[in-house]
């Protein structure tokens, strides 16, 4: 198990299209992703609990993977989140 | 009794008609069970309707391929059908609770909805609308009623649309099955679907917050848009008063729909251009044939309401649309500009809120801050003007310096096409929009730089009498006739054919047909306005003959006398 804290670091959060950026890489996995926001979770492979995470931007998720490909997996979130899911300018 | 309802107007005029309520916003949330025996069958139910629309929104990706932005759109929505999350529960409810799939999904919405409350972030929050969208596909699926669109399966004719919010798309439905008018409760006088619907004469008045709850099916509607208000079910006495203004104003424009295929001349022979301003591509295919062309493209709605910019091959694709509509006339497309009273995507920042924005960033002042926006946009006008005729405005010029650098980064944009080995123009006009009085006054040296210039008239007279005409305490100042203002009109009229190149003017002047002989009268042989001016002025510019009026010009700009002047205008 992997658990680490990343940053939105992109203009406009978490939203839709960055969530589903992050559901797509999610998929590629077989381990368990899991994230969690203040008092909030949710499974990386579902759009609308991820969004219901309502993280903006500067926001802080603990994200938590566990399973025979995690070292992958994390690596791969990890870039998303520093890339600011690949859409600011 | 009749009852009032106040709203904001898109555009002018009357419309009477029959009210009919639309509801795109209908989740029956009312509990529905199944029997035990059901359960297998239930779950099939809803997987396959689940299928079929994700078949559904796969195939529309296919179509709208070449439109990014929707297409990116379609494939987050494909994220949200996928949900296993929202599957797991729909399913969980069906076998455990035995509801039926309708409800459990209702169910799971409302849940979902709940939880989308508490988000704080607006941009988030409104995703809703996303997952609302998929539910109400998966509803009517499962109630078997055939997903059409809402306006194509109903008559229209003389009836007014009631609703809450209304798309483009629908504004171009209802105009085409001939509806009257729209009212909706919310919207704004900005959005695309209110520039459509008053570029198509489509009556509509927005913001007229009671109206769902006021009107029912089969009210009488009177819609008076000059007043920005709603009569509901009006007495015999209101109603046929509103009719006789409507008849008076039908007689008036029947008689000038004649006037638009006659030749734009002058009573004594002189060639005027009449062109049309252009606010949505969309707007291009009601355009009547009867215009010269496309004097004023603003292309600032291909940047609003998104949260992204419009790519290369976006813009290009919009672009080739109004040149392939308007087929060989001149289009004239101007080059971003925002900032001041314009508010564009999230993307575009024109840094903190400005003091003072109608004197900060804005026009050529942004494109040449952020050079690869301005350089997408010139490569995309560039490429979709192969073969056309096209013509580039830059906006807010000041300074010749600005022109310099503008053509050092339009010259850079077609290096990168030459490189790219793309098809792009190299035939084109480059002007610029004349809306400083710095600029007027450098008319004659600016002239040799540039292949056109156009008159913005609403930001020429604000920056030259330093009036801001949305502040009621000084609106009244507002004057276009005021020397000055037409001394400086009269200057760039006048450097532009000295150094025979052409002059436009495309501000709200154009368009105002109290003015066209006085414009006529500084010299103006070409004019840009809203498609819905052109049938009045090109009626007054038919009669007039321009001789006559240069001769009484002189009395005019010399009277400082702004009711005098007003009076010798409507002489002219």
């Amino acid at each position: 198990m992997i658990t680490k804290d990343l940053h939105v670091l992109n203009k406009l959060g978490l939203h839709a299209r960055a969530a589903a950026k992050l559901v797509f890489i999610a998929n590629k996995f077989v381990s368990d992703i899991t994230l969690v926001k203040d008092d909030k979770q949710a499974d990386a492979r579902s759009i609308m609990k991820i969004l219901m995470l309502s993280a903006s931007r500067d926001s802080i998720i603990n994200i938590t993977v566990e399973g025979n490909d995690e070292i992958q997996a994390m690596n791969s979130i990890e870039k998303l989140f520093q890339n600011k899911f690949d859409e600011d300018l | 009794m009749s009852i009032i309802i106040k709203g904001l107007s898109v555009s002018t005029g009357i419309c009477i008609g029959k009210a009919i309520l639309i509801s795109k916003d209908d989740i029956n949330y009312a509990p529905s069970f199944i029997k035990k025996s059901q359960v297998k069958t239930e779950t099939k139910r809803f997987l396959r309707s689940l299928a079929s629309i994700k078949e559904e929104y796969k195939k529309s990706r296919e179509k709208i391929k070449d439109n990014l932005p929707m297409a990116k759109l379609i494939e987050t929505q494909l994220f949200f059908i996928e949900d296993q999350d929202f599957q797991m529960h729909i399913i969980e409810m069906i076998e455990n609770n035995l509801y039926t799939a309708n409800w459990a999904i209702a169910n799971e919405y409302k849940s979902i909805k709940k939880s989308f409350d508490d988000i704080k972030d607006k941009y988030i929050k409104e995703r809703l609308i996303d997952i609302k969208q998929m539910v109400m596909s998966l509803l009517d699926l499962l109630q078997s009623n055939k997903k059409e669109n809402i306006y194509s399966k109903i008559s229209l004719e003389s009836k007014v649309v009631i609703t809450d919010e209304i798309t483009p798309k629908d504004v171009i439905d209802i105009y085409q099955k001939q509806g009257s008018g729209v009212i909706t409760s919310h919207g704004s006088k900005s959005s695309h679907s209110a520039i459509l619907s008053k570029s198509l004469s489509l009556p509509m008045i927005v913001k007229a917050e009671s109206s769902k709850e006021v009107i029912r099916d089969n009210d009488d509607i009177i819609m008076d848009l000059d007043n920005e208000i709603i009569i509901v079910n009006p007495d015999q006495f209101e109603l046929e008063y509103f009719k006789g203004i409507q008849s008076h104003r039908y007689s008036l424009q029947k008689s000038l729909r004649k006037v638009l295929k006659k030749k734009s001349l002058t009573d004594d022979g002189i060639k005027i251009n009449i062109m049309s301003n252009l606010e949505l591509s969309d707007e291009v295919k009601f355009l009547n044939n009867n215009c010269d062309g496309i004097g004023l493209y603003r292309t600032e709605y291909l940047y609003m309401n998104r949260n992204d910019l419009p790519s290369e091959k976006e813009q290009m694709s919009v672009y080739a649309k109004v040149f392939k509509a308007m087929k060989n006339k001149p289009v004239t497309l101007r080059t971003l500009d925002i900032g001041s009273d314009k508010e564009v995507s999230e993307n575009i920042k024109v840094g903190d809120i400005a003091k003072n924005p109608a004197l900060g960033l804005r026009g050529i002042r942004y494109s040449l801050a952020e050079k690869n926006i301005f350089q997408t946009q010139i490569k995309a006008m560039l490429r979709a003007g192969y073969n056309n005729s096209l013509r580039i405005l830059i906006p807010m010029i000041t300074s010749l310096n600005e022109i310099i650098k503008t053509k050092e980064l339009i010259n850079n944009a077609k290096l990168e096409l030459k490189k790219e080995r793309k098809k792009f123009t190299n035939k084109y006009d480059l002007g610029i929009m004349i809306e400083v009085p710095a600029c007027a006054l450098q008319a004659d040296e600016l002239a040799k730089h540039v292949d056109f210039m156009s008159i913005g008239t609403n930001d020429l007279i604000q920056y030259t009498l330093a009036i801001d005409r949305i502040d009621d305490e000084v609106s009244s100042l507002y004057d276009p006739t005021n020397p000055a203002v037409l001394s400086l009109i009269k200057k760039v009229i006048d450097s532009c054919n000295k150094s025979s190149i052409d002059v436009t003017v495309c501000g709200e002047m154009a368009g105002e047909k109290s003015y066209t002989k006085l414009l006529l009268g500084l010299g103006l042989e070409s004019f840009s306005m809203h498609p819905q001016a052109i049938p009045e002025v090109k009626d007054i510019i038919l009669n007039s003959n321009i001789n006559k009026i240069k001769r009484k010009v002189n009395a005019i700009l010399k009277s400082n006398d702004r009711f005098l002047r007003e009076k010798l205008i409507s002489n002219l």
